[in-house]
């Protein structure tokens, strides 16, 4: 039984579902932590892909090659870490523009833009006025992100 | 060679037509009418290729062929080669597309800006182009691509008639390119079984070794492609309606394309592959079939018209159909007829869409309804028409009858003379295709009967309807146009009238010439048909033969309908079908639009969940019955020894509970500490897996991380939106099922095997090659150094991406004022007066930021030589034990990142500039430094390995040092713009994540840079930076090169 155990499986796995499940809510900081979660499960699972059943570190005045752990997916995920990194702080900047880092309301051009700029503003503030009595709608704020996306 | 010299002379016609369309305006064709016709005498050499490819001298084929390697890697040739097919339809394209240039000289209106003109030549020259390579390529890459190209410039040429014509010719190209993409499945089937593109092996029984009788289902398959991208492209029934469609043109391009070029590039193909296909059943009836329907439905709706110009084109389809009938048949007769119709329709047909554009500029109209009668004021053009008309409708003796005579002649003939695959040599292997029932031939001849009278009877109305009969509804001003008193501007002119007459009076001259013709179509159909001399003899009495007395009573019948025309025709055109071909295509399309956008809806959101679920969900879809088939079939190898410690299940634990609290949490603070919480134990998890270096750097990665998102989570609400549970339920389900994924994913399919042979090469062999000792470290600055030369690279960017994005964002996006996540729910931010602290120490103890510093700043003092030391260290012994550039980085940014937390309240760390420098720098370095190498080494990146005091060196170390500027560059950028916030721009000496951002790239500013253009005035700098940040967000346009 213990034969087809695996427990780093079940820490990706685990990972992975802690990583999705924040990854679907509404907030862009959740959804950063999820991908960072992500990115850790994902790490993991590079590293098994080395057979963490020889595990000596790889430097090899301490070691023996057929003792050292598998040195390629150590050197993989060590650049998808510093990757992660760079991504992370990216989205992180891109989550204090705005409001309240809510990714299911992004600007619209018309509040980017002053309307009188554009004749054509009018007819895309058409529908907008129609949703905002009901600012909580999560499908009424989505057709107006994609709308301002539609006409920029 | 001649053929290469023919498609250069047209290649360089096709560069030149701009400038002769600058020079020339509408006289362009002019010129490249003469280059059509050097490039026709060009070919005349290749005319003397003897019998179809394989069955000339070495010498004669190489005399007409010219090849060179295109792709060597998978044997396609951009390869030509002269054959008597495609003599007939090179001549055709070259002769008649000169004509109508000379015509569009006259057709098109003077006096319009040349790129009115230089669409259309250029469209012309194009197709030519791309047709003459099509007839005369020897790969069927090469034909596949022309194939496309004569789509493309057909589509052009109708598209650029104006917004009418936008939506008939996207339903064109859609048309011929269903058909391309037939071709395209056929082309690659092909070359996959046969191994090679050579047109010509293929194509030659012996050469192909079998390629088309070893597997019937096979060659049926293929033939059943190339017949359907042959249908599309010659308007055969049920996709003829695409050249209706194409009138949008205007009619020099249809007197080309749609009556000479274009549509015969269907016929084409059909006669190129009809070595591999003759003798399939399938083939042979499905064409048969297809063309008489269509010349009947051609026929028919041609009748139905009163727009000559639609008149035309259905007349157009309705001949298409009875020449791919007559391919159909596969015999000798039936091949050598389709030649003859396909020259003779190309002359009458194109002379015939010329009429129309000049009783168009005539008239001003294409209505036949409203004709005047038009033979006394045109008599030249009205003896033109009465000769191309009766050509078309077979009246004896004009060369339509010699060319319908042998079509009767075929199709009766079809059902004796068809012999199936094999049938000749007697095998079994292929005897399922049997042979015709006898009454095939008699009905086949009668299906071409009927279409024929319906063409005698649609001839019959252009020429009295259009010529003869008076206005049925009189309009004056064109009563008067005729009588020739008014608008003398709009007479035809001699070039106009002339070009038009050229092609019919040539389809009457060549009835003097027909052995030239029996000699020139034997030629042709014996290389369609390999095996068999095909020896035609065109004339024009038979005796009384069954054809005959046909052709007698088609004319008898069609040319009786005119007794009724009164009655006939605008019964005719009254009746209309409720839908059309246009109407049906345009509902394909705009369903398979709502469909994409359909499916487009499940991923198409700003946010990232749906993008996400999508993907999960497939994920899931695949791997979890995937893995668990394996396992129940047993097929997966068993699980290496020896795998699991006992830490790592204390580490699953610790992970899960830290996992939890980051999914469930609200508070952002909690959800961070739980994060970083994860980040410790992953941390952990690595190192017990034998990852020294990985582990440090995800540590200090983890401590930087968190520092940003501090500085984040200070301009952002203090909890998370609440989690409804229509929100909550489908999440967690999809959570479930990725994580289920990819446990059983790591479970399944990894540890499964012996360490990998490159990971055992590198472990064994690293040493000796670099030197280092650290095996994960030479790989990075080494062996794998290129990628690191990327990832270094992804950082910088990450830098500049960051000041560029945020440089671009309006000011109240950059620092907007807090709004609770919940409507009424305090986020803390405001500091009330707070209860009585007592005494003023106590009071700026806690209220006052600077004393929770001041020991930070204390501890700073030892700390920061020591981590300085520790990064020089870590950096100067990575190449042999735990450390290297990155790592070493990763400490300075520490250093930084104490620095910063240690002021009292945000303060930018170092010059404002410094950040972007450090990036540039790092790059450029690394880049360079890999040059250098390259320079030793021959090889890019091969570091150079030397002592410099006793100390093993190498030039990776320059490198490593290009990395640890880029991440320190990156971590100084987001500190300083990302620090700021509303509330720290207010404070004295404060500043705003805009100021900083512009500052990022311009250097020290007094004040922040206006965001309303009103207030825009154009930023100073000392230090001239060509792209300038507040363009976008100031609205002052940039200076730029040129005038």
């Amino acid at each position: 039984m213990f034969d087809s155990t695996f427990v780093l499986a079940i820490t990706v796995g685990v990972l992975t579902t802690a990583g999705v499940w924040l990854l679907q809510q509404r907030d862009m900081v959740r959804a950063i932590f999820g991908l960072t979660l992500i990115s850790h499960s994902a790490n993991l699972l590079l590293l098994a892909s080395g057979v963490p059943g020889w595990r000596h570190e790889p430097l090899m005045d301490g070691t023996t090659a057929a003792e050292a752990a598998d040195p390629l997916p150590q050197a993989f995920v060590l650049t998808a870490i510093v990757i992660a990194m760079a991504t992370t702080i990216l989205m992180l900047a891109l989550a204090v523009i705005g409001r309240n880092d809510d990714q299911e309301s992004a600007p619209t051009v018309s509040d980017n833009d002053q309307p009188d700029n554009r004749p054509d503003a009018q007819p895309d503030a058409q529908p907008d006025s129609q949703h905002e009595s009901q600012p909580d709608d999560q499908a009424a704020s989505l057709s107006r992100g994609q709308q301002g996306v539609d006409h920029a | 060679m001649s053929i290469a010299l023919t498609l250069a002379l047209l290649a360089v016609g096709l560069i030149l037509t701009p400038l002769f369309c600058r020079w020339l305006g509408r006289n362009a064709g002019w010129p490249l009418a003469a280059v059509y016709l050097g490039a026709a005498v060009l070919y005349l050499p290749a005319l003397q290729a003897g019998g179809p490819a394989g069955t000339g001298s070495e010498a004669e084929s190489a005399a007409n062929a010219w090849s060179i390697p295109w792709i060597p890697a998978w044997g396609i040739d951009l390869s030509f080669a002269a054959d008597p097919i495609s003599s007939v339809f090179t001549l055709i394209s070259l002769l008649i597309g000169a004509v109508v240039l000379v015509y569009s000289t006259r057709y098109l209106d003077a006096g319009m800006p040349p790129s009115a003109y230089l669409s259309f030549y250029l469209g012309m020259t194009l197709f030519t182009v791309s047709m003459v390579g099509l007839v005369t390529a020897d790969d069927l890459m090469v034909l596949f691509l022309c194939w496309e190209l004569t789509s493309l410039a057909s589509f052009l040429l109708i598209a650029r008639s104006g917004r009418a014509a936008f939506a008939p010719s996207m339903r064109t190209l859609l048309v011929t390119f269903l058909g391309g993409l037939a071709l395209l499945v056929a082309v690659v089937l092909v070359a996959v079984r046969a191994g090679t593109t050579d047109l010509s092996v293929i194509l030659d029984p012996e050469a192909a070794g079998g390629l088309w009788t070893s597997d019937p289902a096979f060659t049926t398959t293929i033939g059943l492609l190339i017949a359907l991208a042959a249908m599309t492209k010659s308007a055969q029934f049920p996709f003829h309606s695409w050249l209706p469609d194409a009138m949008a043109a205007i009619t020099p391009v249809s007197a080309y394309l749609h009556a000479a070029a274009v549509v015969k590039a269907g016929i084409f193909l059909l006669l190129r592959f009809s070595p591999a296909f003759h003798d399939n059943a399938l083939w042979s009836v499905l064409l048969v079939i297809a063309g008489l329907v269509t010349a009947l439905v051609g026929g028919w709706r041609a009748l139905q018209q009163h727009d000559l110009k639609k008149l035309m084109a259905y007349s157009t389809v309705s001949q298409l159909g009875l020449i791919v009938a007559a391919i159909g048949t596969g015999t000798e007769a039936g091949i050598a007829a389709a030649l003859i119709h396909t020259i003779a329709h190309a002359l009458f047909k194109s002379g015939l869409f010329m009429m129309i554009g000049v009783v168009d500029h005539a008239t001003g109209t294409r209505d036949l309804r409203q004709m005047p009668v038009l033979r006394r004021a045109l008599p030249g053009t009205f003896a033109v028409t009465v000769l191309g008309a009766g050509a078309m409708a077979g009246i004896p003796p004009l060369i339509g009858f010699v060319s319908k005579e042998s079509i009767f002649t075929a199709l009766n003939a079809w059902a004796t003379d068809w012999v199936a695959a094999g049938g000749a040599a007697g095998g079994a292997a292929s005897g399922a295709a049997g042979t015709l029932p006898a009454w095939a031939g008699p009905v086949a001849l009668a299906g071409a009967a009927l279409g024929s009278v319906l063409t005698v009877a649609y001839c019959a109305k252009i020429v009295v309807g259009g010529f003869w009969d008076p206005a049925r509804t009189p309009e004056p001003a064109l009563e008067a146009a005729a009588d020739g008193q008014h608008d003398a501007g709009h007479a035809p002119g001699a070039i106009l009238v002339g070009a038009t007459a050229l092609p019919i009076l040539a389809s009457v001259a060549a009835l003097f010439v027909l052995p030239l013709l029996d000699t020139a179509v034997g030629a042709a159909a014996t290389a369609a048909l390999p095996g068999a001399e095909v020896h035609p003899h065109f004339v024009l009495w038979h005796g009384v033969t069954p054809e005959l007395l046909t052709t007698v009573a088609v004319l008898a019948v069609g040319l009786g309908t005119l007794a009724i025309r009164h009655r006939l025709w605008p019964a005719l055109e009254r009746t209309q079908l409720p839908f059309s071909g246009a109407g049906l295509i345009e509902s394909a399309t705009s369903a398979l639009t709502a469909l994409g956008s359909g499916v487009n809806r499940l991923t198409a959101r700003d946010a990232a969940a749906s993008h996400a679920a999508m993907m999960v969900l497939s994920l899931a879809a695949i791997v979890v019955p995937g893995v668990l088939l394996l396992n129940a079939g047993g097929d997966l190898p068993p699980l290496q020894s020896n795998l699991n410690r006992a830490s790592d299940v204390v580490l699953l634990i610790l992970l899960a509970i830290s996992a939890l609290g980051v999914a469930m949490a609200r508070s952002r603070l909690g959800a961070t500490v739980a994060l970083s919480a994860v980040g410790i134990l992953v941390t952990v998890q690595i190192v017990s897996l034998g990852a020294p270096d990985v582990a440090l750097t995800q540590l200090l990665v983890e401590s930087l991380t968190v520092i940003v998102i501090m500085l984040v989570l200070q301009k952002l609400p203090r909890t998370f939106r609440r989690v409804r549970a229509r929100r909550a339920v489908p999440a967690a389900l999809i959570a479930v099922s990725a994580g289920l994924a990819t446990g059983l994913a790591v479970w399944g399919l990894t540890s499964r095997r012996d360490k990998s042979e490159v990971g055992t090469y590198l472990l064994e062999n690293g040493q000796d090659i670099t030197g280092g000792v650290n095996i994960v470290n030479v790989i990075l600055v080494e062996f794998r150094a290129l990628d690191t030369l990327g990832e270094l690279s992804v950082l910088g960017m990450t830098g500049v991406a960051i000041a560029a994005i945020l440089s671009t964002i309006r000011n109240r996006h950059l620092d907007p004022e807090l709004i609770p996540a919940t409507p009424g729910e305090d986020d803390g931010s405001d500091a009330p007066e707070g209860p009585d602290l007592g005494t003023p120490t106590a009071r700026r103890a806690i209220l006052d930021s600077w004393g929770n510093t001041s020991q930070l700043q204390l501890m700073l003092k030892v700390i920061l030589p020591i981590l300085a030391v520790v990064s020089a260290i870590l950096f100067l012994r990575g190449h042999n034990e735990p450390g290297g550039g990155f790592i070493a980085a990763l400490v300075g940014s520490a250093v930084v990142g104490l620095l910063y937390l240690s002021t009292s309240k945000d303060r930018q760390i170092g010059p404002p500039r410094a950040p972007l420098y450090l990036i540039g720098g790092g790059v450029v370095m690394a880049v360079a430094i890999g040059l250098v190498n390259m320079a030793f080494t021959g090889t890019y990146m091969e570091p150079q390995h030397g002592y410099l005091l006793g100390q093993h060196v190498t030039t990776s170390m320059i490198f490593d040092a290009g990395v640890y500027l880029a991440v320190i560059g990156l971590v100084m950028l987001a500190f300083n713009v990302l620090g700021t916030a509303s509330a720290s721009a207010e404070q004295e000496g404060g500043e705003s994540t805009r100021e900083r951002v512009d500052e990022a790239f311009l250097g020290e500013m007094d004040t922040p840079a206006p965001d309303t253009p009103e207030e825009a005035e154009p930023v100073t700098s000392s230090i001239p930076v060509r792209p300038q940040t507040q363009h976008i967000s100031s609205g002052v346009p940039p200076e730029e090169w040129g005038r």
